[in-house]
């Protein structure tokens, strides 16, 4: 009795194949992640659409447009509807009897949410089902918790199963409830040893007490830090990119700037490599991205040459006291490192030649904002 | 299939198949007994079958007998539904007579989710809930059938893996989940190289990961999570390979249709054994007198609601009340409306949804206006199902050209 065949309360959307999304989220190193982003995206476009087709005012994805720092550790597509906040839960199970819903969403403050809808998803059929529906009390208090996975649920027979009834109760209920307490905010040194922690852990979710986990993840910084860091797992090769495949966010810099600043760039860097790949790079200390960028010249018996630059992202200048250093990804051995100045409009690590296969880090960090790059030379 | 007309069979038989088809009413005898007790009791002498319906809906935790009248009331809405559902979708094998054995199962779980306030009859409730229960069940099967037993083991819920396992005769379940777990984990489908529904065979490179994560997990599970007992020892790739494989194996005999045996009794009704604990006397007049009252305060609610629905009805436009004439009265399929108005299956879908929505909130506002019933979502769900069941019986009164 839950998601049914030819059923006009229970909206089917289309939710078409996105190959080049696809190709994106193999940037991911941790499988379940990288179909998680995939199916999030999906989900995302076709509930956009459906929801600004029924819905009169602003409907808005949340926290931003593109939640991929929650995605990857949490399920749960969430949306901002006017004034009323909805959290989809994507699910392929075949029997679709039961609305899941990690414990994220109901009890952190800042993320819990007024309406849980439960989806099918078939990427087969290019299809998504929504089946049910549950208020934040339905779940909270007839909802069974499960202690291991850290999720609230409902049965198919307690959701209501009628679409057209969400639209008209949104329309005529102001859904009240208690909203639960704030987490305390994590001291810096703390949460810094935290992320360390989640970073290589099997599943992030539910490595630490939900307390710190809580707080870590309904901090911006410490959220995107997690995401990046998470990402950056899985080192980039410079081989794959002499093969012409870029992944994580890694272009040529012919598609990363127009050719303008591209010849700019290039001739800041050597006018002789044979391949120049850039990469944006956010820095919370910061309000504009900034642009890291290789410059690789093959020598004789794979022996590589590499330059690596920090530019801004416009004309301006690098922020100052911005560090870019590069280190051994084994040891932790610092290599190199360079500093800006006030008035300096990009910095670089002397060229250096080493042999093909090496497994580096760059670490880019202004005050107590850091991102790493790992990558194999 | 001959509807019963008498009271007393309609609460104390069974229906039985031949074949493929309804054979013929079978009378429990001790049902009978307590029903005929019931009605010669009853102050008043003739009462409606909804009467009964809810006398016996509300007893239903308290007396021994109740549940059984309900089990037996209940097959005609299941019949019904069962052929109406097997005729409509022809693409998975299924004979009425299967369709009813799958419904008939879920009798518990209907009486469950009716609820009379503010709703409709349960008659009408059930047949929908019966109906819902075949449709869903066809579904899955049509999904079981084009998968490969890895992507089935991907897209089996946690729920139906237990049933599995139970099924199978497994008692520690743990560890068993946990190597799914991470089997979810590792394999996910490579959708340039094939479907979701097509998974193959992890790879040795994926079995190698899985294990390496199951080890990980035992060692990692802090204090509070360790709810699965399991050794200390790693596990080897290969031994891993191999329950994976099982687990495969015994998921995809569970899920695949076993024949169920039309001559299994659908209700065990003790026959011979008379129940001794009937009821204290004096429960009767007063289960009798909620019965009857909400049998009242039901029919009054239809009656109003029919008077706004009908005023709304009056409202709609042209290809709006054709679309519900399709839809209700000829009883087609969205697929087929869709090919009849040249149009596609989920504009069809949203069409009848946005009508529905339409009525039902003339129907909340005018419900929260003169009778203050609060607009939540619970009780909006009941009055969107009574307005389902209101289009039903409505267009299936009216000859298909009239309309006002």
């Amino acid at each position: 009795m839950s998601l049914l065949l030819d059923n006009p309360v229970q909206p089917v959307l289309k939710m078409p194949a996105a190959p080049a999304q696809w190709q994106r989220c193999k940037s991911m190193a941790d499988p379940a992640a990288r179909w998680r982003l995939y199916l999030h995206q999906l989900g995302l476009t076709a509930l956009m659409t459906w929801c600004q087709e029924e819905f009169e005012g602003p409907v808005l994805p949340w926290p931003h447009a593109a939640p991929f720092d929650s995605w990857h550790v949490v399920d749960g597509l969430a949306l901002q509807l006017g004034d009323t906040r909805i959290v989809v839960i994507l699910s392929e199970s075949i029997d679709a009897a039961e609305l899941q819903v990690p414990q994220e969403w109901v009890d952190l403050r800042d993320w819990s949410a007024d309406y849980y809808i439960a989806a099918y998803v078939d990427v087969d059929e290019e299809q998504l089902a929504l089946w049910g529906y549950g208020t934040y009390d339905q779940i909270k208090n007839q909802g069974t918790y499960n202690l291991a996975e850290r999720t609230y649920s409902l049965k198919d027979t307690e959701l209501v199963q009628d679409f057209s009834v969400f639209w008209v109760a949104l329309q005529l209920a102001q859904p009240s409830y208690l909203a639960p307490d704030p987490l305390p905010d994590l001291p810096a040194p703390q949460a810094e040893g935290l992320l360390q922690r989640l970073v290589s852990a099997p599943d992030p979710r539910l490595t630490l007490p939900i307390s710190q986990w809580g707080a870590l993840l309904c901090n911006d910084h410490w959220r995107q830090q997690l995401y990046q860091q998470r990402l950056s797992l899985s080192p980039v090769s410079i081989e794959d990119w002499l093969n012409q495949i870029y992944e994580q966010g890694w272009q040529p810099i012919e598609e990363l700037r127009p050719q303008a600043s591209a010849s700019r760039f290039r001739s800041a860097a050597s006018g002789t490599a044979v391949l120049t790949c850039g990469k944006k790079i956010l820095l919370n200390a910061t309000p504009d991205e900034l642009l890291l960028m290789f410059s690789v010249d093959i020598e004789a018996s794979k022996r590589r040459n590499i330059r690596i630059q920090l530019h801004p992202s416009g004309d301006s200048l690098l922020p100052n006291n911005v560090v870019l250093a590069l280190e051994l990804s084994e040891t932790g051995e610092l290599l190199k490192t360079v500093k800006a100045g006030i008035q300096d409009d990009f910095i670089q690590i002397p060229p250096f030649r080493c042999s093909a296969g090496q497994r580096l880090r760059v670490h880019i960090q202004l005050a107590d904002s850091m991102c790493q790059e790992e990558f194999i030379s | 299939m001959h509807p019963r007309t008498d009271t007393l069979a309609m609460f104390s038989t069974f229906a039985t198949f031949a074949g493929d088809r309804f054979d013929t009413w079978r009378s429990s005898p001790p049902l009978a007994r307590s029903m005929q007790k019931v009605l010669l009791q009853s102050n008043v002498p003739d009462k409606s079958e909804q009467f009964w319906a809810l006398y016996w809906f509300r007893l239903r935790h308290d007396h021994p007998n109740a549940p059984g009248h309900l089990w037996a009331y209940l097959q005609e809405p299941c019949f019904w539904a069962a052929e109406n559902i097997t005729r409509r979708f022809t693409t998975v094998q299924c004979s009425p007579a299967d369709g009813f054995q799958i419904a008939i199962a879920n009798v518990n779980r209907i009486l469950n989710g009716y609820d009379p306030d503010f709703g409709s009859s349960l008659k009408a409730y059930a047949h929908k809930a019966f109906g819902n229960c075949i449709r869903d069940q066809l579904r899955q099967q049509q999904e079981i059938n084009i998968s490969s037993d890895w992507g089935l083991l991907r897209r089996v819920s946690q729920t139906q893996l237990t049933q599995a396992l139970l099924t199978a005769g497994f008692v520690q379940l743990g560890a068993y989940i946990l190597i799914w777990q991470c089997f979810k984990a590792i394999c996910i489908p490579d959708l340039s190289r094939s479907t979701a529904r097509g998974l193959p065979p992890p790879s040795p490179q994926q079995f190698e990961a899985i294990a390496k994560r199951y080890n990980q997990m035992c060692q990692g599970l802090s204090p509070e999570l360790a709810t699965v007992d399991m050794g200390t020892q790693d596990v080897d790739t290969q031994w891993l390979a191999m329950e994976l494989s099982k687990l495969a194996t015994i998921v995809r005999n569970y899920l695949n249709p076993t024949v169920v045996s039309l001559n299994q009794p659908q209700y065990d009704d003790h026959s011979g054994e008379e129940p001794v604990n009937m009821l204290a006397s004096d429960s009767t007049p007063m289960a009798e007198l909620v019965a009857s009252e909400d049998n009242g305060q039901q029919q009054q609610w239809m009656q109003q609601i029919n008077q706004v629905l009908k005023a709304a009805i009056a409202d709609l436009d042209a290809p709006s009340h054709n679309l519900l004439v399709l839809y209700y009265q000829q009883k087609l399929t969205q697929t087929d409306i869709a090919h009849q108005l040249h149009s596609q299956q989920y504009q069809v879908s949203r069409k009848l949804r946005r009508i529905r929505q339409q009525l039902l909130l003339k129907v909340a506002t005018w419900g929260k206006e003169t009778l203050h019933i609060s607009p939540e979502s619970a009780i909006l769900g009941n009055v969107s199902e009574v307005i389902h069941e209101w289009l039903q019986d409505h267009y299936s009164l009216e000859p298909p050209e009239v309309s006002e």
